[in-house]
């Protein structure tokens, strides 16, 4: 970097100070090179450090002596670390509104949106949460009933045919006919029960529990939402629920 | 150095070298960086603060078919300075008292704690030592 880009890059970020001040500062670090000598402007440059750097310290200095007008004293120190690669468009904000500087809030508009949404539109998206839960129990416990209601007539069916098999087997030599139709309905039972015990046992040992953790993870996965959305309205930890 | 040079005592500095003669920009910078280790970007806005606290004036003479910028004590300023002198002297021995460990400069400290008796036992113990 030359005197001359040092210069220059200094003008402009000067620019937000009054056509006097910056030309103040700038007659101080013109003088200062022409003091130091052109041999030792390099020198010059290295000591002083980025025209940001420089520029930030006479900023920040003009905004304490702005502060220091209004009657309040500030022991603050010019000479404190300041962050050197701003951004050069980022100056006016920062230094224009020296004295009544605060941090952007970001978020709280949206917060407090939020909140009002979410209690003036109580009614209606709880009885639609409650409506969905529901919905869902009421599908579980219909696939449950019906599920429920097989395993019964397979034990039904396994009871007929070793009451049929039985009397069947009492009645053969006293009436051989009848005594041979029940025993064929025992044999038939035992036939259906031979391929409907495997399927209820899938039922008990499958079906059962996957239904029990689908409506244990619904219910989880409401409570975690309802978790998210209060950290989202309270603490900081910005997240889901939208 | 180990030891920061706060706003207060680099503007107390200024004030001195310019309690001294008036001076511009760059010898000013360089009479202060041969006792205190300040950056060269730091004295612009010293000065600035204090021409607008009017301890300070400036004006240009020339100087070599150019204009050099030079800086004067106001009586403010010399009011100022004068004060920070004072000031100076006494936070000096405080830290001197503490830091250098010098004996008179303890008792001197000390004597205005403590009771009589233990002032005596450590008058003892202290000529003892040495």
């Amino acid at each position: 970097m030359t005197k001359f880009e040092f210069m220059e890059e200094l003008r402009l970020r000067l620019a937000v100070l009054s056509a006097e001040e910056r030309a103040d500062a700038l007659q101080f670090y013109e003088e200062y090179f022409e003091d130091a000598g052109p041999e030792n402007e390099q020198a010059v440059i290295a000591e002083l450090g980025s025209p940001a750097a420089v520029a930030e310290r006479i900023l920040s200095g003009e905004g304490k002596a702005a502060v220091w007008k209004n009657g309040r004293e500030s022991s603050g120190n010019t000479a404190s670390a300041q962050p050197e690669d701003r951004d050069f468009r980022g100056y006016r904000s920062y230094t224009g509104g020296y004295q009544s500087y605060s941090p952007p809030k970001k978020n709280s508009g949206w917060k407090i949106l939020a909140i009002v949404l979410l209690v003036t539109g109580s009614p209606i998206w709880l009885t639609l949460l409650a409506a969905i839960f529901l919905t869902v129990l009421g599908i579980a416990l219909a696939v449950g009933g019906v599920l429920f209601a097989i395993i019964c007539s397979i034990v039904a069916l396994i009871l007929l045919t070793i009451v049929c098999l039985g009397v069947g087997l009492w009645m053969l030599p006293q009436d051989m006919l009848n005594g041979l139709f029940v025993l064929s309905y025992g044999l038939m039972g035992l036939g259906g029960a031979l391929i409907l015990v495997p399927l209820g046992s899938v039922c008990i040992h499958k079906v059962f529990p996957a239904l029990g953790r689908g409506l244990a993870y619904c219910w989880h996965g409401i409570g975690g939402w309802c978790k998210k959305a209060w950290r989202y309205l309270t603490g900081r930890k910005g997240g889901g629920e939208g | 150095m180990t030891f920061q040079i706060g706003s207060t005592l680099l503007d107390a500095c200024v004030l001195a070298v310019l309690a001294g003669g008036d001076a511009y920009g760059y010898r000013l910078t360089q009479q202060l960086r041969q006792v205190v280790d300040i950056s060269e970007s730091t004295l612009y806005p010293v000065l600035r603060r204090l021409q607008k606290d009017e301890a300070v004036q400036s004006y240009d003479q020339p100087y070599m078919g150019r204009n050099r910028r030079y800086y004067r004590l106001t009586d403010k300023g010399n009011r100022m300075y004068q004060n920070y002198q004072e000031e100076w002297n006494d936070f000096r021995r405080k830290i001197d008292s503490l830091m250098l460990a010098d004996p008179l400069l303890q008792l001197e400290a000390k004597s205005s704690r403590q009771s009589e008796t233990e002032f005596k036992m450590d008058v003892g113990e202290r000529t003892d030592a040495l």
